[in-house]
């Protein structure tokens, strides 16, 4: 559907923010102009620091205190929500314009039950009364698909599940029938299953409410899925915007194609496809740039590029690029050559790392959670095993207890044949068995330099004596994660995400290690530094020929790196096998649920599968096959009961269900039989 | 602020961006939080107080007459232009000894503040670190201490001990030492939950370097708050113990020595309390203008 079919319901023009630090004025968005008609979905894109988020805190004039806006209009209606008195826009919002944030458990307020958080906006905006709020308000959960809304409403918001407490917050935003819906990355915060339900229910919603929808993520496959139009915001400026469909199948900017090319699709393998990172970084904010903003990055630019902003230069009906070149767009070479096979692929031969039984219990007595209940896993030499599971899964767990920062409560475990079960280990096994975590934010002493940090661990890791000898390391050390000199004498807090990511790389392969525990290495890296760190990490592992368990919640990067795959859920582990095998079927359940939840770039999505229910308590898991109260294949009787066994399949899998391989096989392959069974 | 950026990774020249230079990077974070400190008025007001007494407490030999000098024809005088402040029982000048006075409290409050965050500190890493035992004992140990009423516990070592100089800032330190370990505590069990704690771990290092070397330096922050907060509370509590004459003693020109002293007189001389009392009051609000205005600076 075009635009012009449409009426405007908000029309961004020229809008011009800046944030105020320490007395200078710091520019995030520039000239930004974008119209949303009525009831049309529209998604702003972009990586972190682009200016997203300003764009939607400015429509709902929610701006913090030191952004001042230096010019631009923002028309909702037939009104300037700029120029609006505060009683007008208290009216409004809440009332003509909802938000809904990205963490909801921080969004309701923690003390007062959810059914009056939502009667508030009945009371407030329609002037109900108590009771017939409250009625209201439980109506309003049942359409947002919430089961037994009566009894929900009188719980607190910490009683809820993270997906349950999203649904209030569309409750609450839907509650007055909203012309302009904002949402602010509403599903990131959440498990992929948990995403998928709550998309499905954002789509059941618009057919149910004439909202229109701005659509903020920096996710690409949601908005795809999600939104008729799409803009892309890079350093404040829009520089693309255009249907969903012609955008993503044929951009027209090179940075778009660049966004699109680097992000692990669903079937890229490590050992065929190389990943694309877009070269350099964002510029600075509050720096003034005289030509385009992207080029410095780009592979195209020309001096004209640099001397004169470009315009939005129309590239097809509805579809605008800011590029002087966007023909040329299409015709950009891939930058990544495929991997050269000079260095064979390290094969698996031998075990290397042996989970015998393992359990993790946390407290005592009857407040005891098992966090990893009884897990077997092998990990091959020179292998990769990827390993899912959404959280609570115990994955994280699993991890600590594999690299001794946590004792096991039970079980072994079995390193080169030698146990290292206890959590005490001798510098040998510390040195060949190390961890590169989740957050480089985090996992960085902010108050040490760069080269202090490698330093100790060269010392304590690699048994590095005497200054020369160590700085000499460190070099190549640096090299080989491609960290410059000039990067080694700064603090942390100087580096990009990126950088920080292969300081800590570079620190756990310092005493050359053979096993590295990657914990969500790339979950807080914007999408364009996770192809750079993914193709740094797969590069390493060929040439050490160490072996990664690579934890994360995102299938295709686990598919890209993966050669083996694991999956857990509550504390065990429910379907192990060769990557391939376990993503196609037959499968369990509940990886085929898991692939099912995939937002991907293609627009003609199939049906996808739904879990029921939420996850059970780790403290309570329920009988039989741990699985059953959320399965979409559930038997019967049996699967209450009967603890389910392992099955093999022919291509190596193995999975824990009570369903035979080739029956299973059978179901999955059948979409007719998996929406009867799901429904 | 200014990041150094991803490099060209794939071979492409770098962006201009990253042409800057890492250490005016470094300078410019450290101007940075200068500059907020120099920023906030609060913080200014109260260095500039501070700043007084400090320079009273070195300097009053040269910028006062003698503040033990007698004049037994001018007692009780009141304010006057020969006499500022006015005199006391013994005729020695009040303004001289006021400004003089900053230099025994002076010299006591941070001494005994120093040694509650030397003991404060290392209790607060060995209990937030370790937890367990240790910390179960420290904690039930700092609740039973805080159910005394402390001055009442100060007045009874001192009673005991002595009344030296030296064991007044024993005892408020080590009264202190327990009040500041709980914040640094506090901090330490935030930190080492961070990843870099467990990556120290991981490579080897041993208890007493992590906290040391790894966590210290990153709660630097709420222990100069910290400190300074408690040197406003050190002030008042070497004063509070030299009013009821177990600190210094006579005839010594402390501001808390000297309202007791001006108490019996108060009918007729109102000045012996009132400048020895706003003197103290100047000090106390100074250093904890400072206190609030570092501790913006630090949070913001």
């Amino acid at each position: 559907m075009s635009t012009t079919e449409r009426r405007q319901a908000v029309g961004i023009e020229g809008l011009t923010v800046a944030y105020r630090r320490r007395g200078r004025l710091l520019r995030v968005l520039d000239d930004v102009s974008l119209s949303i008609g009525s009831g049309e979905a529209y998604g702003l894109v972009g990586e972190s620091g682009c200016g997203k988020t300003t764009v939607a805190m400015s429509l709902m004039r929610y701006l913090p205190e030191n952004a001042v806006v230096e010019s631009g209009r923002i028309m909702f209606g037939d009104q300037d929500v700029l120029a609006a008195s505060p009683s007008t826009l208290r009216t409004w919002r809440g009332d003509r314009m909802a938000m809904v944030y990205q963490d909801p458990a921080s969004a309701l307020n923690p003390s007062i039950r959810v059914g009056e958080q939502i009667a508030e906006v009945y009371r407030f905006h329609k002037g109900m009364s108590r009771s017939e709020a409250l009625a209201a308000a439980v109506e309003m959960l049942s359409t947002v698909q919430i089961s037994a809304p009566d009894r929900v409403a009188r719980r607190y918001p910490h009683e809820l599940s993270g997906g349950q407490q999203q649904r209030i917050m569309f409750a609450m935003a839907l509650a007055t029938d909203p012309d302009l819906l904002v949402l602010d990355e509403p599903t990131t915060g959440l498990d992929a299953t948990v995403e998928a339900e709550v998309l499905d229910l954002v789509e059941q919603l618009r057919a149910q409410f004439d909202a229109s929808i701005l659509f903020v993520s920096h996710n690409l496959g949601i908005v795809a899925r999600m939104c008729e139009r799409v803009g892309v915001l890079y350093a404040g400026r829009l520089i693309e915007e255009g249907p969903a469909k012609d955008l993503f199948r044929a951009p027209r900017h090179p940075y778009t194609l660049a966004l699109l090319r680097c992000m692990p699709r669903m079937g890229m393998r490590k050992d065929v496809d190389r990943l694309d990172p877009i070269p350099g970084s964002l510029p600075p904010i509050g720096v003034e740039i005289a030509g385009c903003v992207y080029a410095d990055r780009c592979p195209i630019a020309r001096d004209r590029c640099r001397a004169e902003p470009p315009p939005i230069e129309p590239v097809g009906p509805g579809h605008g690029s800011r590029c002087f070149f966007h023909e040329e767009v299409p015709g950009i070479p891939a930058l990544a050559r495929p991997p050269d096979d000079e260095v064979p692929a390290a094969t698996a031969d031998g075990v290397l790392l042996k989970l015998d039984e393992l359990v993790k219990a946390y407290g005592s007595g009857g407040n005891q959670v098992t966090a990893v209940a009884g897990v077997d896993l092998e990990v091959g030499r020179g292998e990769v095993l990827g390993l899912v599971g959404e959280s609570g899964s115990g994955k994280t767990s699993l991890a600590k207890c594999i690299v001794g920062l946590l004792g096991p409560s039970g079980g072994a475990i079995e390193f080169d044949s030698a146990d290292v079960t206890s959590g005490r280990r001798g510098r040998e096994a510390r040195r060949r068995l190390q961890m590169v975590f989740q957050n480089p934010d985090n996992a960085l002493n902010p108050s040490h330099s760069v080269r202090a940090i490698l330093r100790r661990s060269l010392e304590l890791l690699a048994g590095v004596r005497g200054k020369d000898r160590q700085d000499e390391q460190m070099n190549d050390l640096a090299r080989s994660v491609r960290l410059e000199p000039r990067h080694l004498d700064v603090r942390p807090a100087a580096l990009s995400g990126g950088l920080k990511q292969r300081v800590a790389i570079a620190r756990s392969f310092a005493g050359t290690p053979s096993l590295i525990l990657c914990d969500e290495p790339t979950s807080a890296l914007d999408v364009s530094v996770q192809a750079a760190i993914l193709n740094l990490l797969v590069d390493l592992q060929r040439r050490e020929g160490v072996s990664y368990v690579f934890i994360s919640h995102d299938l295709a990067v686990v598919r890209y790196v993966a050669d083996r795959i694991a999956v857990m859920y509550l504390g065990q582990l429910v379907d192990v096998g060769p990557a391939d095998a376990v993503f196609q079927a037959p499968h369990h359940p509940y990886t085929e649920a898991l692939l099912s939840a995939i937002p991907t770039l293609d627009p003609d999505a199939k049906t996808r599968m739904k879990l029921h229910g939420t996850l059970p308590s780790p403290s309570d898991p329920p009988s039989g096959c741990r699985f059953h109260t959320r399965c979409p294949r559930f038997l019967g009787d049996v699967c209450v009961n009967v603890e389910p066994p392992w099955q093999s399949t022919p291509d190596g899998e193995r999975y824990r269900c009570h369903i035979e391989p080739g029956e299973l096989a059978r179901l999955q392959a059948d979409p007719e039989a998996r929406q009867a069974e799901s429904s | 602020m200014s990041t150094l950026d991803e490099q060209g990774v794939a071979g492409l020249p770098d962006g201009a961006a990253a042409q800057v230079d890492v250490r005016r990077l470094r300078r410019q974070r450290r101007a940075e939080l200068v500059s907020a400190v120099l920023h906030s008025k609060t913080f200014l007001v109260g260095m500039g107080i501070l700043i007084f007494w400090v320079f009273s407490a070195l300097a009053w030999r040269w910028i006062v007459r003698d503040p033990q000098a007698v004049d037994p024809s001018a007692t009780l005088a009141a304010p006057s232009t020969a006499h500022w402040f006015g005199t006391d029982n013994l005729g020695r000048d009040v303004f001289a000894r006021v400004i003089a006075g900053s230099a025994p409290v002076l010299t006591i409050a941070p001494l005994a503040t120093l040694l509650g965050i030397t003991g404060g500190a290392t209790l607060g890493l060995v209990t937030g670190y370790y937890r367990g035992w240790i910390d179960d004992v420290f904690s039930r140990v700092v609740d039973a201490l805080l159910a005394f009423p402390l001055i009442i516990l100060a007045v009874l070592v001192l009673a005991s001990l002595g009344r030296e100089p030296r064991n007044v800032i024993l005892v408020i330190g080590i009264i202190f030492t327990p009040l500041i370990a709980r914040t640094v505590r506090s901090a330490v069990m935030v930190e080492r939950e961070r990843e870099y704690v467990a990556a120290a771990r991981l490579r080897g290092e041993r208890g007493p370097r992590i906290m040391a070397v790894e966590i210290l330096p990153n709660i630097t922050g709420p222990i100069v708050v910290e400190g300074t907060i408690r040197l406003g509370y050190a002030i008042f509590a070497a004063a509070t113990l030299a009013f009821l004459g177990l600190g210094i003693q006579d005839p010594s020109p402390d501001w808390g020595l000297a309202i007791a002293n001006g108490r019996a007189y108060l009918q007729i001389a109102w000045w012996m309390v009132l400048f020895p009392a706003a003197a103290l009051a100047t000090l106390v609000v100074g250093v904890n203008l400072v206190a609030d205005g570092l501790r913006g600076a630090i949070e913001e």
